[in-house]
């Protein structure tokens, strides 16, 4: 435990202060305290944590084993009615089904300070706290508390009782209100060893560890030679404990921006796993390195041993679907492709298999890792090196790459050698093409989970979205204007766009295509390219026609389709670096035929623009005149990184706020005669 | 034995039925004319719902659908709530393929067993039983069969046999059987002739029954479902809650029957006595003392769901509100009944329908109808109304969600409808006058002030009342519509009474907002009020259109032009008047200003299907004239580039 702390030190190159803290004792609010209306370390604050404690402990049992017994003390400050809802609690416990985490010692009060009194209301625990089932491990318990109004201070604790060692609770520093101070302890016996995974920006007020001797007494059961229970005994370990103790203070709240992929990746937060049983217990490392979390995983009934059991019925069903495929690329779209069009992803955040493989080829529908772990065991039996690849959703978190820890990862898929390529697959989304993976796959670690847990990097710099527009425009002496509309969309869009095809009839969406223009157009011979071959971007042509009067001056926007009306970074302020899915190369082009009569009286500059020195995001505007009555305009968007840092977020902004511009300026036509 | 006996019975019919579906479920067999806009086809469904003596009903539905496409996927769910007054007592399924072979049934343990709080609620007892087939082999037929079981018939079950979304009807069937001393009550809507009523050993027997309903298509401002599409709704005569009895006779009858679930819970503890006492000594007028207590009561609870006690129908009594200060509307309302019973004035609890779709009564088939409860004050011809769930609203202003509806009055008497306030053209205002100043470079500032009443205040009502200030800061960063911006000022005040009214400042600064090209500027003069709805008039029209919310905008605005300039192309003035509203804008220049006028008023009320070309033209000639532009041309001319 000493030695992964210690690592823990350096991640965070944290010091230590003197030891003071705040009194915060149960009952004890000052009229200074609840008279404040505001706090600096954030005035927009509808709510504020004025002190956040907890502490977990582990205690013998009478079950021959140890609790975790978890007590937290929190106090808020409701400012504003908005934030209300931070007086309604909710405790999640865990349960398997037999045994349930258990709550006790709920204790909740309003202070009110009213005619220079304070009052107090206490909460009717007897009654006031309701119990919900969520789902088979978990039940929520919840509470509000009396009489709040926007100046009461709220305060409340309980303990939880857990049996389940692996739940240590987490802290979060940090959450969507201000903490003035957050504190937790953790006193862990010699005999267990938790991993920690430490996070966030925000510096440790204190961070102290102390050694000291503790005893735990535990019950044990006697029994007979047959195996009743006969009575018990108590058995005692004295042994060392480590208090551990962390503290935050002033910690701003999280706030939901455009363009950040969760806010998980900037909280203040410290995680517990558990990796051993050590002396005097029978010593047993629960997790160690990403091999053995790869051998522990392949093990398990509800993952890597699912495909093991396929062996019996796979090769009565494989015929069927492989049909009379040769190489290994067409056995493995194959499998892919009767995956994908046949079996319904019902839960895309999925790690263990619920049902059996053979359930879920029956049934056509399961959960992505079921999905993907049939796709990987299909492959193999069809004679394809494959195996499983696990990965954390952008929208779960970083995986950090130093700790073992299963609990960073929510996805499954696959990754299969297909002649000589190395080939990553992910059978649960309908529209996705063979060797495509959504974009919010792109997160940084993923491991393979065979031997050696080879290390993936999938990262959102590696994806690119092209999107291409060519538009050929003419115009008459008649004022009537025609065009051709070819438009390439990018891979992700593409996906989107056959998303909405299957959901609508080619009507309905032809209408929302005329909407895209300032004037009102007739759209005819409309063709879609690609709409079937999954693996490559749609495109789609057609023709617009619209008429205008016979003006002496035409303003005419060269831009007609696609272009940037919004700046998408619409706040002046950035909290967090601006993470994109992908890459963006955008490239625009028109030629337009200027009608008889008519000639240039103004044209827009070209234009080149960087956001930076390096050009992580560009923008060209380019003019020409091939001939008399031709005109022809390019434009190019580039975004050339996916994560931008806030040092950079005005710059960004500036840039769009540029291409809007651009995009806006007019080609003026006069009449010559 | 009598049980058992129907039960048998119920069993025969079931077998036999299901024997003849095996082959039936054949897409081929689907009429042509049903998979005309469909995704879904309802196949056929069988409802027996009997109502029994002691007030206890079951209800049977078998119903099968064949799902078409991606579309169409929500119908192969099914799921059925339960609750202490309402059990599932059977739920199996079956899924067929195209050609109505059956590929499996479910098993008992795919049925999921979930809580029912929809997390809005921090207590309610609800739990939901659902499955999924999660099928994808287009098109299937999904088959379910339910029995479920209800203590009491308060809430009778509807039946419209066909739903939102893409849905034809082969066949549908409903068969009520009620008890001589309890007999049905009915509504009917698109229904053609009467049901087929038969003795029966029960009683009486209903059956209503629909064949070849085609797919309806989703139109814009379309009236409500059941006016579209066939519908009945059933009342028993009596029906118990509880230990609870009540009667749809008449209204009359179940307003007794809610203010029996309320009545002596209005005692209030000695020091909100006191309370009252005090904040209403030496008031003259009632008006003020209701201000003055709506006031109190609004800064000293709050809303909390809690849907237990009585089916969720019996509010929480005023001591429990005023011991905890939350409530929900129920609770609420009936604290502030209390508290107003205490200072000497009467008021009446009033169950109403909430919800801008819930604005209808079927006034002829007194029941259960209502979600939500509200409180009013009769002072002769002015009303004042309360809605007790909102901290902040000013009292006798109830907004869109609970007005222009009938609402059912309860008091010791019994029921009677009355009528909530209607916010109309002249109360819903936005009055905005801006004084701007362009920069040679197309950068705009503006500076606005913005009169809001009624119900176009409602949002930014929430914002002020709700969020601190730097919040709405961050929100006006979002929201306004403008490609980028910055917010310098803001402020607000407001004047809270029984026409709310909201006056707004902002002052901002808007980058490129004129287009600079060469020595040209294009700017639209309608700077922050432009409407967004465009129609498609290719749509073919068949029912009427029904337009519900009157407002009426008004806009001045005043914008100081760069030096040098002078115009090429100004927009002609427009004015439209037509049946769904009136329109008119102008601009002209005014040495160098530029002023623009726009106004509108929306109208409200139902117009037939054959105007739906005019309102396409009506709104697209707003969206245009909102668009117009200025061009101005600086007045040297050094011509350069081509």
């Amino acid at each position: 435990m000493q030695k992964l702390l210690s690592a823990f030190f350096i991640l965070c190159s944290v010091s230590c202060f003197s030891q003071q803290n705040p009194t915060v004792k149960f009952g004890k609010i000052s009229i200074a305290e609840i008279e404040r209306k505001n706090y600096d370390v954030d005035t927009s604050a509808e709510a504020v944590v004025i002190a956040d404690i907890g502490a977990t402990q582990i205690k013998g049992n009478r079950n021959e084993w140890f609790s975790l017994e978890f007590r937290r003390h929190k106090r808020i400050h409701i400012l504003k009615r908005n934030a209300y809802s931070h007086a309604t609690v909710e405790i999640s416990l865990y349960t398997d089904g037999k045994m349930e985490e258990q709550l006790d010692d709920v204790k909740a009060v309003t202070y009110n300070y009213e005619n220079g009194k304070i009052v107090e209301t206490k909460l009717d625990v007897r009654t006031g706290v309701f119990k919900d089932k969520l789902d088979k491990n978990r039940v929520v318990k919840k509470f509000t508390l009396p009489n709040v109004k926007e100046g009461s201070i709220i305060e409340y604790e309980y303990k939880v009782t857990s049996d389940f060692l692996f739940n240590l609770q987490p802290w979060y520093f940090q959450g969507d209100i201000p903490r003035l101070w957050s504190e937790y302890s953790v006193a862990i016996p010699s005999f267990l060893k938790y991993m920690l995974i430490a996070q966030g920006e925000h510096p440790f007020y204190l961070n102290t560890s102390k050694d000291k001797r503790a005893n735990y007494s535990v019950e044990l059961k006697k029994r007979d030679s047959y195996g009743s229970t006969t009575g018990s005994e108590q058995i005692n370990i004295t042994c060392g404990v480590t208090d551990f103790r962390w503290a935050m203070k002033n910690v701003p709240p999280l706030k939901e921006e455009a363009y950040t992929t969760t806010l998980l990746n900037y909280m203040a937060k410290l995680e517990f796993q558990l990796a051993a049983y050590l002396e005097p217990l029978s010593p047993q490392t629960v997790m160690s390195t990403w091999p053995d979390l790869a051998q522990s995983l392949l093990k398990r009934d509800d993952f890597g041993m699912q495909m093991e059991n396929a062996a019996t019925w796979m090769p009565g069903v494989l015929p069927a679907i492989l049909q009379n495929a040769t190489t290994e690329t067409e056995k493995a779209k194959k499998i892919y492709a009767y995956l994908r069009d046949n079996v319904t992803c019902t839960d895309y955040r999925q790690l263990y298999t619920e049902s059996t493989l053979r359930n879920v080829f029956d049934k056509k529908s399961g959960g992505v890792a079921e999905i993907n772990l049939l796709l990987t065991a299909m492959l193999r039996y069809a004679g394809i090196r494959a195996d499983p690849v696990i990965l954390s959703r952008r929208d779960y978190g970083f995986v950090y790459d130093n700790y073992p820890v299963i609990g960073q990862f929510n996805y499954v898929i696959s990754r299969a050698g297909i002649d000589g390529k190395e080939i990553l697959l992910d059978a649960s989304y309908p529209n996705l093409g063979f060797g495509k993976l959504n974009y919010d796959c792109y997160n940084g670690t993923a491991k393979v989970m065979n031997e050696q847990a080879t290390h993936l990097s999938l990262k959102a710099d590696q994806l690119t979205e092209k999107g291409n527009i060519t538009v050929i425009l003419s115009g008459n002496e008649k004022g009537e204007w025609k065009a051709n509309i070819n438009k390439l969309y990018g891979y992700y869009e593409s996906v989107d766009v056959r998303k909405k095809l299957k959901a609508n009839d080619r009507e309905t969406w032809m209408k929302e295509l005329v909407k895209e223009y300032d004037t009102e157009v007739k759209l005819e011979n409309l063709r879609i390219d690609s709409l079937t071959a999954l693996e490559e971007p749609i495109a789609f042509n057609y023709d617009i026609s619209y008429g205008g009067d016979q003006a002496n001056i035409v303003y005419l926007n060269p831009v007609i389709t696609g272009r940037h009306r919004i700046n998408p970074f619409k706040s002046t302020d950035r909290l967090y670096p601006v993470e994109m899915p992908y890459k963006i190369l955008e490239n625009y082009s028109i030629i337009i035929i200027v009608p008889e009569g008519y000639s240039a009286d103004e044209m827009p500059k070209p234009l080149s623009l960087k956001m930076n020195e390096q050009g992580d995001a560009s923008f060209s505007y380019s003019v020409s005149k091939p001939s008399a009555n031709l005109i022809s305009i390019q434009c190019r968007l580039e975004i050339n990184k996916t994560l931008f840092q806030t040092s950079e977020y005005e710059a960004l902004r500036e840039f769009f706020n540029r291409v809007v511009a651009k995009q806006n300026e007019q080609i003026v036509l006069k009449k010559t005669k | 034995m009598r049980n058992r006996f129907i039960l048998l019975i119920c069993l025969a019919t079931l077998i036999s039925l299901a024997g003849m579906a095996q082959s039936s479920y054949a897409v081929v067999a689907i009429p042509e004319a049903l998979l005309k806009n469909a995704s879904v086809i309802k196949r056929t469904e069988d409802i027996r719902y009997e109502i029994t003596e002691g007030n206890k009903a079951s209800f049977y539905q078998k119903v099968a659908y064949t799902i078409l496409d991606e579309q169409g996927d929500r119908w192969a769910t099914h799921a059925e709530w339960y609750d202490k007054l309402r059990s599932v007592e059977s739920f199996e399924g079956s899924l067929y393929d195209a050609s109505g072979k059956k590929i499996r049934s479910i098993k008992k343990g795919e049925i999921k067993d979930v809580s029912g709080n929809d997390n809005a609620s921090l207590a309610d007892d609800n739990r939901v039983k659902w499955h999924s087939f999660f099928y994808k082999v287009y098109p299937f037929t999904v088959e379910y069969e339910t029995e479920i079981r209800f203590k009491g018939t308060m809430f009778s079950p509807d039946w419209i046999p066909q739903q939102k979304g893409a849905m034809s009807v082969q066949h549908s069937r409903l068969t009520v059987l009620s008890p001589v001393s309890n007999p049905l009550r009915y509504k009917m809507f698109n229904y053609k002739g009467e049901p087929v009523v038969a003795e029966v050993k029960q009683g009486k027997s209903y059956t209503w029954e629909v064949k070849d309903l085609p797919a309806i298509k989703e139109e814009f401002a379309a009236p409500s479902w059941h006016e579209i599409t066939t519908s009945v709704f059933l009342a028993t005569e009596k029906f118990v809650l509880e230990d609870y009895q009540g009667s749809n006779a008449s209204w009359k009858d179940f307003g007794k029957f809610v203010y029996d679930l309320k009545k002596e819970r209005d005692e209030l503890p000695e020091e909100v006595k006191q309370k009252v006492r005090q904040l209403t000594s030496g008031v003259t007028e009632d008006k003020e003392k209701v201000r003055r207590l709506y006031e109190y009561m609004q800064q000293n609870t709050r809303y909390i769901s809690i849907q237990l006690g009585v089916g969720g129908w019996q509010p929480f009594d005023a001591k429990y509100v005023a011991s905890k200060r939350y409530g929900d509307c129920k609770a609420l309302s009936n604290y502030m009944f209390a508290l107003l019973k205490e200072a000497g004035i009467r008021s009446v609890y009033t169950v109403i329908g909430s919800g801008n779709d819930n604005d209808y009564l079927m006034v002829d088939l007194p029941s259960s109808q209502f979600n939500h409860a509200i409180l009013f004050v009769p002072q002769g011809k002015d009303t004042v109304w309360l809605e007790c769930t909102s901290q902040t609203n000013g009292a006798g202003y109830l907004g869109g969600n609970t007005g222009n509806r009938y609402a059912l009055a309860v008091d010791e008497n019994g029921g009677a409808l009355v009528r909530t306030p209607h916010y109309g053209m002249n109360e819903n205002l936005q009055i905005r006058s801006i004084k701007a100043t362009l920069a040679e470079d197309g950068t705009l500032l503006v500076k606005s002030n913005t009169h809001y009443s009624g119900m176009q205040q409602d949002n930014i009502h929430g914002l002020i009342n709700n969020l601190s200030k730097d919040k709405v800061k961050e929100y006006l960063h979002e929201e306004l519509d403008f490609a980028t911006y910055d917010v310098n000022q803001f402020n607000y005040s407001q004047d809270k009474s029984i026409l709310p009214v909201i006056d707004e400042t902002l002052e901002i600064t808007v980058s490129n907002y004129a287009t600079v090209t060469g020595k040209r500027l294009f700017i639209v003069p309608n700077i922050m009020n432009k409407t967004y709805r465009k129609l498609s008039a290719t749509d073919e029209r068949k029912y009427d259109i029904d337009l519900g919310f009157e407002y009426k905008d008004v806009d001045s605005v005043e914008i100081e032009l760069p030096k040098g300039y002078e115009p090429e192309a100004m927009p002609q003035p427009v004015s439209i008047s037509s049946q769904f509203g009136k329109y008119s804008n102008t601009v002209k220049l005014a040495g160098n200003k530029l002023i623009y006028y726009r106004s509108i008023e929306q109208y409200s009320g139902r117009f037939p299907a054959k105007t739906y070309p005019d309102l396409v033209k009506y709104y697209d000639a707003v969206y245009k004239a909102d668009r117009s532009r200025v061009v101005l041309v600086r007045n040297e001319q050094p011509l350069k580039g081509f």
